[in-house]
């Protein structure tokens, strides 16, 4: 049996000592993050991908992954003890778990998400080691029309399935791919975008556009809306983690579908962790004999969106590792820290890499079983994190963000490019454009154009290449269909105003 | 704190938008266009240029619903660049300790209740730890002080 080679060869990876190691970084800095509001796991990944310059590149997707999953166990925490969510994944969790925690559950409510995150983990690590080599498997047959479709499947459905408005996802994708397109041409050599900047010709730093879109942006965020006051955290014993048979009860078939939502979404790009548990919550509440309880701090309402959040975090590597074609912004990073390693993104990565791939997908299983211990028995401490004041926080991290992008290169150039992209990301918070998309285009943007020139170059010109294949055609068709679903609404806007002028 | 009644205006941001998809398509203009069985450089900015332009003018013109933040500390911003745009300029002529302690006293005033006693801790803290750990650990080529 091929798998079980797989699974040793993953195993004895993921327990190496360094990998171990940096597993345990990794989660346990992510619960952290997770948990304090202010920051979470995108921006910490952001900042800390200059460190990963000095890891093996396996090491290295492991600490990251490890933050990435660890925070949606912590991120619960702040949304159940203090109605304000660690990371916007877990807002749907304040719904019920603010009123559990008012009503003196606390106890129980922290228990039953940090099992049913486990639970939703697990389930999606399962489908992830059998379907993610079955897709590339079959991605390995894909040759340019087939990449571009799916590319192009991706961008549009980042940008127009995500919350918020599609004009703005859209605009997003089409300016990350200008910012993407910045450097050498491979093809002709000649300069695009460059202005005379030496230092651009290799492209803009991806350290530099995340640290800026993510880690400054979110500083800022955070700090136009503080007043500046410190949490009041009530402590947590160990005793009252534990859920009783009824709610144990209660929670088993909304965690079941919770994960499977999840696990959905997170496979489908656009559709991260953050719908994955609304939709999850609407799901229960709909399906419920007493739909008015919701909100008054019943079992259902975490357990559902808690088992959704991280089913979906863990499928969203599906993509990533079998395409790759990263769904959403932190799967966009964890692809451009592969890059920074020389390892190219793609159905290639499971066979050619089986060590990195199978030894990422173990350590998700070591990951997952750290967590349940960091976070069962051990947190009563962690919550003491939680008082941490936010204003010794976001200095260390302004200079962390300084030290960090420089140490890749030791230009202060890259510097001024973390201000310049701090600036762009401030406005668009301020105007509600969406960030992930930019970044998946910066990233997906020469993919896009490689294949494009490649397909049209075998066709001669004939654009009708795209349809010629059954899975180029297929993802095409899809592309437009959600794309002319998405623009129906502002389409429909702008033709009521002008009648509405004409009249 | 600085409370205001600013908000912000979809049709300036709209126009921000389209307006840099117009300076994508301009400057991409200078570059081979190509045709169609051999793409040049120029060709997918220009396509993606204008496409910014169209949903920018939408964006701007378009009257979705309108966005509603009230920001509340408008300071925070101005302090946290001036912070970054400070230890840029200063590594190099000064070095990283003199650097970093401008940093810390500037971003200091990003916050809305700044802590006197918690800034001045991390006056200390931040440049003695940057300095073991970056310059001395991981032996980045920066002088903690550039004129000795």
């Amino acid at each position: 049996m091929e798998i079980f080679s797989n699974l040793q060869t993953g195993l004895s990876t993921a327990l190496q000592f360094d990998n171990l190691l940096f597993c345990f970084v990794g989660v346990a800095l992510g619960t952290v993050v997770g948990m304090l509001p202010g920051i979470g796991a995108l921006s910490t990944i952001s900042m800390l991908l200059p460190i990963t310059f000095y890891m093996e590149p396996t090491t290295a997707i492991i600490m990251l992954a490890g933050v990435f999953y660890g925070a949606q166990y912590g991120g619960s925490t702040a949304s159940i003890l203090l109605n304000i969510p660690g990371t916007a994944t877990n807002a749907v969790t304040c719904l019920d778990g603010y009123p559990m925690a008012k009503n003196g559950r606390a106890g129980v409510a922290l228990g039953i998400t940090t099992i049913v995150s486990f639970l939703g983990g697990s389930f999606s690590i399962i489908v992830l080691m059998f379907l993610a080599p079955v897709i590339a498997d079959l991605a390995l047959s894909f040759a340019a029309p087939e990449y571009f479709a799916v590319i192009l499947f991706g961008l549009i459905a980042a940008s127009t399935m995500s919350s918020g408005s599609v004009l703005k996802g859209l605009a997003m994708v089409c300016v990350g791919i200008v910012f993407g397109l910045v450097g050498l041409d491979l093809n002709t050599g000649v300069p695009r975008f460059q202005f005379g900047f030496v230092e651009l010709s290799d492209g803009m730093s991806i350290v530099a556009l995340a640290m800026g879109l993510f880690g400054v942006a979110e500083i800022l965020a955070n700090l136009l809306h503080a007043d500046g006051s410190p949490f009041k955290v009530q402590d947590v014993t160990l005793k009252s983690l534990f859920p009783n048979k009824q709610e144990v009860k209660d929670s088993t078939a909304p965690t079941i579908r919770g994960m499977i939502i999840g696990c959905v979404c997170g496979i489908l790009p656009g559709t991260g962790a953050t719908i994955a548990s609304f939709l999850a919550y609407a799901t229960e509440k709909r399906l419920s004999k007493h739909p008015e309880k919701f909100g008054t701090g019943i079992v259902e309402g975490i357990a559902a969106p808690e088992a959704a959040n991280n089913a979906s975090v863990q499928s969203a590597f599906i993509p990533t590792l079998a395409l790759g074609i990263p769904g959403d912004a932190v799967m966009a990073v964890m692809l451009g820290a592969l890059m920074i390693h020389g390892i190219a993104p793609g159905p290639g990565l499971v066979r050619q890499h089986p060590d990195l791939f199978w030894g990422l997908v173990m350590s998700f299983w070591i990951g997952n079983v750290m967590l349940l211990a960091l976070n069962l028995p051990l947190i009563g401490m962690f919550v003491r994190i939680l008082r941490i004041p936010y204003d010794a926080l976001y200095i260390a991290m302004l200079l962390f963000i300084c030290l960090g992008v420089f140490s890749i290169r030791n230009n202060i150039f890259d510097i001024f490019l973390v201000i310049a992209f701090g600036v762009v990301g401030l406005g668009m918070i301020l105007g509600k454009y969406p960030a992930a998309p930019l970044l998946l285009g910066f990233l997906l943007g020469p993919m896009l154009e490689e294949n494009m020139r490649r397909a049209l170059l075998v066709s001669r010109g004939d654009f009708l290449i795209f349809f010629r294949s059954p899975v180029s055609s297929i993802f095409v068709i899809m592309s437009l269909v959600v794309l002319g679903l998405g623009l129906i609404k502002p389409i429909l806007n702008l033709v009521k105003r002008w009648r509405g002028q004409a009249a | 704190m600085i409370r205001s009644n600013w908000t912000w205006s979809e049709t300036f941001g709209g126009l921000v938008v389209a307006l840099f998809g117009l300076g994508v398509c301009l400057e991409a203009l200078h570059y081979p266009l190509g045709h169609l069985t051999r793409m040049g450089p120029g060709f997918l900015p220009i396509v993606v240029g204008v496409m910014v332009v169209l949903l920018g003018l939408s964006i701007a013109f378009g009257k979705e619903k309108s966005v509603e933040i009230k920001p509340r500390n408008l300071r925070a911003p101005v302090f946290v660049f001036a912070s970054l745009l400070a230890w840029a300029l200063l590594l190099k002529p000064a070095g990283l300790v003199i650097a970093t302690m401008a940093l810390v006293v500037i971003a200091a005033f990003a916050h809305p209740k700044p802590n006197p006693k918690r800034v001045l801790i991390t006056l200390v803290v931040l440049p003695v730890m940057s300095t073991i750990v970056f310059v001395y650990g991981l032996g980045l080529p920066i002088r903690p002080f550039a004129f000795l």
